[in-house]
């Protein structure tokens, strides 16, 4: 951040800092600078900031509220940095000041993520991998997370489907690589956003699976199919079954298994190797039944 | 139950229940499979978050919303 500059915080709770600290601002200044920083850079008009920040309230409340917060936050500003935040310009449209540098960190997190999205994740290299991770340091909770209100919404899922793909490439990324501590923080991460996404359990029983360990794919499994049956009440799908009873098997890491033929050869395979179990496991009841 | 300016008990019924609903489509190994679409819900009046896996799930869960607000008789616009 530059001396005179600004950094707004979007993701978790809002806040906005100039060098020498947070800058107390109202709930409603807040939400207005939140609201002008996400917004066109052509800015905002009044009658539709008013409807869209005080949606509850009457339209002259609304008008009287706005000006409220607008009052606020350019006199936070002003008496910090002696500088006008908002440029009102023509058609009583609402701006944030291009005089004034901001940092917004949603908008750094976009550019430093986007790009690398367009890529697989196979192609991922390691500068590219960090630069996701420091993109992933900047999420500290969901845009704006204690609104819920209309105009936040659509930054925000477009944001956190960012921040979910940008965990499962690194999730594959470390992966790939064996790093297994990286692939359980990333991965703890992508679950806690969408627990149910059965490709990321995938992913997370390929990398302990590529490592050998499994026991952490056992682990994986069962958790992908207890919250499935809990939330859902559903099986996991049938890639994911193949892929657990493949990763189980000796020697059975590396391989992918992209075509139904291949899955139904797996599924076939660990049904007759269930059958087996069971077939053995009906020899030794029979025997100790003779026994007692 | 609140009280108007009389401080009389007054019931005030809501007029707006609201939802959000994230629909997803489960990834595929094998492109000839179908996508399977699940969704999450959560009541933004109660801060409730349940897992669907179709439209009929939705539908009682709203139904059932509406039922713990006394919103009876009732009928959808289009049903």
């Amino acid at each position: 951040m530059s001396g005179s500059g600004l950094s707004l915080k979007l993701l978790g709770t809002a806040v906005l800092h100039t060098a020498e600290g947070p800058v107390e601002l109202s709930p409603s200044a807040t939400m207005l600078c939140a609201y002008l920083a996400l917004g066109p850079r052509e800015g905002r008009s009044r009658a539709a900031a008013a409807a869209q920040l005080f949606a509850n309230c009457p339209d002259r409340a609304a008008r009287r509220r706005l000006n409220t917060a607008l009052w606020r936050l350019r006199t936070a500003i002003k008496s910090r940095l002696g500088v006008d935040l908002v440029a009102v310009g023509g058609n009583s449209r609402l701006t944030l000041s291009a005089a004034v540098p901001l940092v917004v960190d949603a908008t750094v997190f976009e550019a430093l993520v986007s790009p690398i999205l367009c890529l697989r994740a196979a192609e991922l290299t390691e500068p590219q991998a960090a630069e996701l991770e420091r993109a992933v340091l900047l999420h500290r909770g969901q845009l704006l997370e204690r609104c819920d209100d209309d105009w936040v919404l659509t930054d925000r899922y477009r944001i956190e489907n960012l921040y979910f793909s940008a965990l499962d490439y690194l999730v594959q990324y470390h992966g790939a690589r064996g790093e297994i501590g990286a692939v359980a923080k990333f991965g703890d991460l992508a679950l806690t956003v969408e627990p149910l996404r059965e490709d990321v359990h995938r992913h997370l029983m390929n990398a302990y699976g590529r490592s050998g360990r499994t026991d952490l794919v056992e682990r994986q499994f069962e958790r992908c199919r207890t919250l499935l049956l809990d939330e859902l009440g559903a099986d996991p799908m049938p890639e994911t079954l193949a892929a657990y009873a493949r990763l189980m098997r000796p020697g059975g890491a590396g391989t992918q298994l992209s075509t139904v033929a291949e899955l139904l050869a797996e599924l076939e395979r660990a049904r007759r190797d269930l059958r087996r179990l069971s077939d053995t496991v009906d020899r030794a009841l029979d025997r100790l039944r003779q026994m007692s | 139950m609140t009280r108007n300016k009389k401080g009389r008990r007054v019931t005030i019924r809501l007029w707006k229940l609201r939802f959000l609903l994230d629909i997803w489509a489960e990834p595929r190994n094998a492109d000839s499979l179908p996508a399977v679409i699940r969704a999450r819900v959560r009541d933004l009046g109660t801060d409730r978050e349940r897992y669907v896996g179709s439209f009929a799930e939705i539908e009682q869960l709203v139904e059932d919303r509406l039922d713990e607000e006394g919103i009876e008789p009732r009928r959808w616009e289009r049903p």
